[in-house]
């Protein structure tokens, strides 16, 4: 017989004397971390367009015999505001909208804000006071949250308040980030985020119009640990929406009293199971779309939170590594569209009334930027220029 | 800038967090992963963790949650598995044998069993502290502690009675 208890003590001793990585190294790695991540929470297009990045910067780097060296795009003039790397924008309404910009005229960069009042005919960008960043830095350097025709918070990682601007963008207040109180609605002109908390359920902070920050006092009840959401959508009849899971499985919440109660909504097929499935897609708070990749590429339906689903995707090519995700964003009218990569990315259409996806041709990818739609340019629909639509048919380029 | 004060945290808590990291996974790339994963989430929440005063013990949760969670099987990391269970043969390395089955053993509990035995045998900690930490009843970790110690004598016994899975061959 051995003496188990001893020998474990003694394994857990030599595990526990490993030397710690360098704390350097893990310092940047959490901040390009939480960088990314903060990226992903668009998530579905975003897979998409890092996939189609990836292959597309492989592309254009191999060298191909008698071809020129890869031409990469010129620096903006100096001090030229221009949109950032990877735009922040979001509309309010059909014709005010707010996008992030920037002005580098050295190894700093000026953060601004460009309003538009005409549906993104013109912009007018003002920088946003004491907003720097180092030049080449990754990801956003702060997040855009707009919360009406003229009124933008933005938090930024470092600092304790966030800034605040009621007028567009001509002047800013500051406002703690941390939420004082409890309210007992998201309010009009709110917006919600999930708060995770480890061990126990999650919370929800409300970010109020005048810009400061309480938690909602009835979120639901949920077990631990975490949302997949960072934000809580309120879908365009005003019902709000939380997604995550615990460690048992994925869970979907609804409420239709702003916040007050709260009604889970039954996933179906393995999008049920924990960490499988990707965020819904909501349409006017009634249809509800579910887009599975793993371990079936599967697109799900359902107009009554959940009693019943159909299964959209049954034409879809599969994937049986279930390593390529597919993307979706669902339109202004309720119909949902699916891009499958790899390139070229292919779209898949389903209205309302159709019972099934169906493949509508090969163009780049879009998003939903609040009552807008956002595509890039090229086929990866990552690239400068930027357009916008009303539609999803006719794009107008987004130029500050 | 980043925030300072976080990453003076990290420097500080790197050693302990390592720690617990190596002895929960048992694999120094999971281990690095867990690292990452639970500073992330402790960034998250710096100013709420900060101003609570207990930094540490935040992120020491924070790590228990996100090692137990289910969400990590999410990424669908490929796990290192050899061709074949190259257990080692019988011989005059003894010693080195029983550690071996040990490891082996030990990374084959499951999660909550293999949580429970690193917090109560590397830290001392009483049924009650880690009941707390887990967020489980204390008769759940008695429990727990005593069906992993369980699964690891019956492996050590049974390869010992055997000759190891080796000498199965």
């Amino acid at each position: 017989m051995h003496d188990v208890e001893r020998l474990l003590r003694d394994e857990l001793r030599r595990r526990s004397q490993l030397p710690p990585p360098s704390a350097a190294a893990v310092v940047t790695a959490v901040h390009g971390l939480r960088r990314r991540r903060r990226i992903t929470g668009v998530a579905a297009v975003c897979a998409v367009a890092v996939l189609a990045t990836v292959a597309g910067t492989v592309a254009s780097l191999r060298p191909t015999a008698g071809s020129a060296p890869p031409a990469f795009p010129s620096p903006p003039p100096v001090g030229a505001v221009s949109l950032l790397a990877e735009p922040e924008v979001h509309f309010a309404d059909a014709d005010h909208g707010f996008a992030l910009a920037q002005a580098c005229p050295t190894d700093v960069c000026q953060l601004y804000l460009a309003q538009t009042v005409d549906g993104g005919a013109t912009w007018q960008p003002r920088p946003v006071p004491g907003a720097t960043f180092p030049a080449g830095q990754g990801g956003s350097p702060a997040t855009l949250r707009v919360l009406g025709a003229t009124t933008v918070a933005l938090d930024t990682f470092e600092s304790p308040t966030r800034r605040f601007t009621a007028d567009g963008g001509r002047t800013w207040t500051e406002q703690p980030v941390q939420p004082r109180g409890t309210v007992p609605e998201i309010p009009e002109g709110g917006l919600a985020e999930v708060r995770s908390e480890p061990g126990k359920p999650i919370g929800i902070v409300v970010l109020l119009p005048d810009g400061t920050s309480s938690t909602l006092a009835t979120p639901p009840v949920t077990r631990p640990l975490t949302s997949m959401w960072s934000n809580v959508l309120r879908a365009d009849d005003g019902s709000d929406w939380v997604y995550g899971g615990d460690d048992n499985r994925t869970w979907l919440w609804v409420s239709r009293d702003r916040g007050r109660t709260w009604r889970e909504v039954p996933l179906p097929g393995d999008a049920a199971l924990p960490g499988n499935g990707q965020g819904p897609e909501i349409a006017h708070g009634r249809i509800v779309y579910v887009v599975e990749s793993y371990p079936k590429r599967r697109v799900w339906r359902s107009v009554d939170d959940g009693a019943h689903w159909a299964d959209l995707g049954r034409d879809l090519p599969p994937d049986p590594g279930g390593d390529i995700g597919l993307g979706a964003v669902v339109a202004f009218d309720g119909t949902l569209f699916v891009f499958g990569p790899p390139l070229p990315v292919t779209v898949y259409r389903a209205m309302p009334s159709e019972d099934r996806l169906g493949r509508v041709g090969d163009v780049p990818p879009w998003q939903r930027v609040g009552a807008r739609y956002l595509q890039g340019s090229g086929p990866k629909g990552t690239e400068q220029p930027f357009r916008l639509s009303a539609d999803g048919l006719t794009w107008t380029e987004l130029r500050l | 800038m980043p925030d300072q004060t976080f990453d003076e945290f990290v420097h500080a808590a790197l050693p302990a967090l390592s720690r617990y990291a190596y002895a929960l996974t048992g694999e120094r790339a999971a281990a690095d992963d867990l690292i990452q994963d639970t500073l992330v989430k402790v960034a998250g929440a710096w100013r709420r963790v900060h101003r609570d005063g207990s930094p540490l013990a935040y992120a020491r949760t924070t790590m228990l949650n996100t090692y137990l969670s289910a969400w990590r099987i999410r990424r669908r990391r490929p796990v290192s598995v050899p061709m074949e269970v190259d257990w080692p043969s019988p011989d005059a390395y003894g010693p080195v044998d029983v550690r071996d089955q040990l490891r082996r053993a030990l990374d084959a509990l499951p999660r909550a069993q293999r949580a429970v035995l690193v917090l109560g045998f590397l830290d001392d900690l009483s049924d009650e502290e880690i009941a707390a930490m887990l967020d489980r009843r204390p008769a759940t970790v008695r429990s727990l502690r005593h069906r992993g110690l369980a699964a690891l004598r019956r492996q050590l016994d049974s390869d010992q009675v055997e000759g190891g899975p080796y000498a199965r061959r």
